[in-house]
């Protein structure tokens, strides 16, 4: 195995607990999560010639999942109505239901949240991708993001108003556009 | 690149806000950051899991079958 492909490897190990917890965020059913992550991984593996040395690799391998996670939810929305989709349970949420919700878990208020906003919330704000960088994987436009970022900040506040008040963070607001460094890889 | 139908740059207004400052109000800096950290916090709690076996299984697997068509795959 020459070093190159080891190195790829490499990457693709030390990226499976990244890959492990955005598939966690498209579906409920870990098995099916960790289904998702391994048809990634076969894939990354077959295309290892398209990646570009140099460019952010973890974004690639999201850009693969995501792609995965829609052409197989395709396939089984015509079979089955899956219980375990999150997409599909959020679309059951009714709007009567954002209300005030005191002793929500915060997991649930994102689960609540609309799945393009959740997505492009947990790209940016936990896995510290940039704005651009979440564009690419999402295929959309950088104000599309920007715009699903601040919606989702607005309603995961509003979820959570009342237990959060009374909590004080130390961090500064959620990553943005401008923290290239954190993602760098 | 293609631009979904919610519309590329419609409606953001990317305001610079600081935490606790005049403009956005101070509740809501606070409650945005105890955000941020929870956000990460639980997704982190996640990434921080064990990885399973089968995982690595699986690359092995390719691997050699990489190795043991030859000329790798066609």
């Amino acid at each position: 195995m020459s070093t190159a492909r080891a190195d790829f490897e490499k990457m693709l190990i030390a990226t499976i607990p990244h890959l492990r917890a955005f598939a966690r965020s498209f579906t409920n059913d870990g098995a099916r999560a960790d289904d998702l992550v391994q048809e990634t991984l076969v894939k990354a593996w077959n295309s290892m010639h398209s990646f570009t040395p140099g460019t952010n690799f973890r974004a690639w391998l999201f850009t693969i999942l995501r792609n995965a996670y829609f052409s197989q939810h395709r396939k089984l929305r015509r079979e089955v109505d899956d219980p375990h989709d999150v997409h599909t349970n959020s679309l059951a949420v009714r709007p009567e239901q954002y209300g005030h919700l005191d002793l929500i878990d915060f997991r649930s208020a994102l689960g609540n949240l609309p799945p393009d906003q959740r997505e492009a919330l947990l790209l940016v704000g936990a896995e510290g991708f940039s704005y651009e960088e979440a564009a690419e994987i999402c295929g959309c436009a950088v104000g599309t993001i920007k715009s699903r970022v601040n919606r989702a900040r607005t309603r995961l506040s509003e979820l959570l108003e009342v237990s959060g008040a009374s909590d004080y963070g130390t961090e500064p607001l959620m990553s943005g556009g401008t923290n290239k460094a954190r993602s760098a890889s | 690149m293609t631009t979904d139908k919610t519309g590329g740059g419609a409606g953001v207004e990317k305001k610079p806000r600081k935490a606790g400052t005049d403009g956005a109000s101070p509740v809501d800096g606070l409650l945005q950051s105890s955000l941020g950290k929870k956000l990460r916090d639980s997704y982190q709690e996640v990434v921080n899991e064990d990885v399973p076996s089968k995982f690595l299984t699986l690359l092995d697997e390719l691997k050699k079958k990489e190795s043991g068509s030859g000329d790798g795959p066609t």
